[in-house]
């Protein structure tokens, strides 16, 4: 099976992960578990991708991080989005339509 | 869980210890240990779970950024370490495996010499054979002096094998993320093997006295009470040894290069604990010399160039040859003795440290 080029995907994988905050806060493996899902299994992202990511948005005000105690007992960091991270996401979005829209006419298919 | 820990620290060592870091870390570690977790609830086996979340981990270049170092930072810093590549590491990886493979049968070899001398005196004992077995004790001697010669032929091989590589401990080296991966993950693959090994030659450490129990038990015919008994005792504690000195061979050279990238200074030379330690051999030995290269080296520590104890290491194998036969041959001790082929080498390693 053709991998999916971590070149491609890196100008999205902050918008991917702004999806999921979309519909409320959340940790490092959910987001990961559900990216797996949701490609159906065709996209993996590393943890370290998802790391700089996460510091990445949070530095740019997209997301807001807090503290809460896990299942185990140990601290887990979960993201929420704020306002700015609706407004950007909003912006990647259109974005994506314009890039696919342009690309997608100098793809051939089979 | 313990090989994901090590794995981070190892990846993160090189690194400066800033808050940044740590927070880093401490996100990583929790998201593989989620992760780890959810693998082992849906039935994956510990090791193919470990493989996952390591081979999935990523690069560490990618939070330089997050951890406010540029990468050239990181780089400059692994540039002042001698870099061992990949393809160098399974190199090191296979030149320590043979040495330690030649080191185990080495001491198999020796271990195993006196059979031929008690399989004649098993014959002797049973007094059927006459003439037959003073031919069977000449070989027996024959054999003797043959396994010893080949079997230190060995142990001394065995250390020149190594010896290209004894910059992994004089000088500061480093490692790349790709390869700490692999011999990670081949680490974890390993596990199973060292185990079953290392069991296996303990079982056959323990089990050696079986044979003459149950001999004893059923026959009371000389021969094979005082020869083929005893024989089978060497031969089984001999392959004991040799299982349990290779077992460790992979993990203790996986251990060596996945520690270069945490170490901060070349390890410092002597310590009490190495004085002590020489000290007990020196009881062991009850040889003159080393006794005397013993006061010697309490007056000057550490110092190289010795000539004394270079000639003591130059000669330490022939040396705890001699001793073996004496303690052979003058108190017939071949039952105790051949634990001197076990103990020769930790102590030749604690010289070799202190000197």
């Amino acid at each position: 099976m053709q991998e999916i080029s971590s070149d491609v995907i890196r100008g999205y994988n902050d918008t991917i992960i702004l999806y999921f905050l979309k519909k409320g806060p959340s940790y490092g493996y959910d987001i990961s578990k559900n990216i797996k899902a949701i490609s159906e299994g065709k996209y993996l992202i590393k943890e370290t991708t998802l790391y700089s990511a996460f510091t990445r948005l949070e530095k740019n005000g997209y997301v807001t991080s807090y503290v809460r105690e896990a299942e185990n007992g140990k601290k887990r960091t979960y993201y929420e989005i704020t306002e700015e991270g609706m407004k950007y996401y909003k912006e990647k979005c259109d974005e994506w339509q314009l890039t696919k829209d342009v690309i997608e006419r100098f793809i051939e298919g089979e | 869980m313990d090989t994901i820990r090590n794995y981070l620290d190892t990846m993160f060592s090189s690194l400066p210890d800033s808050e940044e870091v740590r927070r880093a870390k401490q996100e990583l570690l929790m998201m593989m240990e989620d992760k780890y977790n959810e693998l082992i609830s849906e039935g994956k086996p510990e090791n193919e779970a470990i493989g996952i979340v390591i081979s999935e981990f990523g690069n560490l270049n990618e939070i330089a950024e997050s951890l406010g170092i540029s990468k050239d930072e990181a780089a400059n810093d692994s540039e002042k370490r001698r870099h061992v590549s990949y393809d160098e590491a399974i190199d090191y990886i296979s030149d320590a495996v043979t040495s330690r493979f030649m080191l185990a049968l080495g001491i198999m070899l020796c271990t195993a010499s006196p059979i031929g001398l008690i399989m004649a005196g098993g014959l002797d004992s049973a007094s059927v054979l006459g003439i037959v077995s003073k031919a069977a004790s000449g070989a027996g001697l024959l054999l003797l002096f043959a396994a010893v010669a080949c079997g230190v032929g060995l142990i001394i091989l065995s250390t020149s094998k190594v010896k290209k590589w004894k910059f992994l401990t004089n000088e500061l080296c480093s490692i790349d993320a790709y390869t700490v991966k692999n011999i990670t993950e081949d680490q974890i693959e390993n596990q199973f093997n060292k185990k079953v090994m290392l069991a296996a030659g303990i079982a056959l450490c323990i089990l050696s006295v079986a044979p003459a129990a149950i001999i004893d038990s059923i026959s009371s015919n000389n021969f094979l009470s005082e020869g083929v008994a005893p024989t089978l005792l060497f031969i089984m504690v001999s392959v004991g040894v040799f299982l349990i000195i290779s077992s460790g061979a992979k993990e203790s050279a996986f251990r060596t290069l996945l520690s270069l990238n945490g170490k901060t200074g070349i390890e410092s030379e002597d310590s009490e604990g190495n004085v002590r330690e020489v000290r007990i051999n020196v009881e062991i030995d009850n040889d003159d010399k080393e006794v005397k290269a013993k006061k010697y080296k309490k007056h000057k520590k550490a110092e190289t160039g010795n000539p004394l104890m270079d000639a003591i290491m130059g000669s330490y194998w022939q040396i705890v040859t001699l001793i073996f036969f004496v303690g052979g041959f003058v108190f017939g001790e071949w039952g105790r003795m051949w634990l001197i082929w076990l103990i020769a080498p930790l102590v030749h390693n604690i010289l070799k440290k202190a000197y």
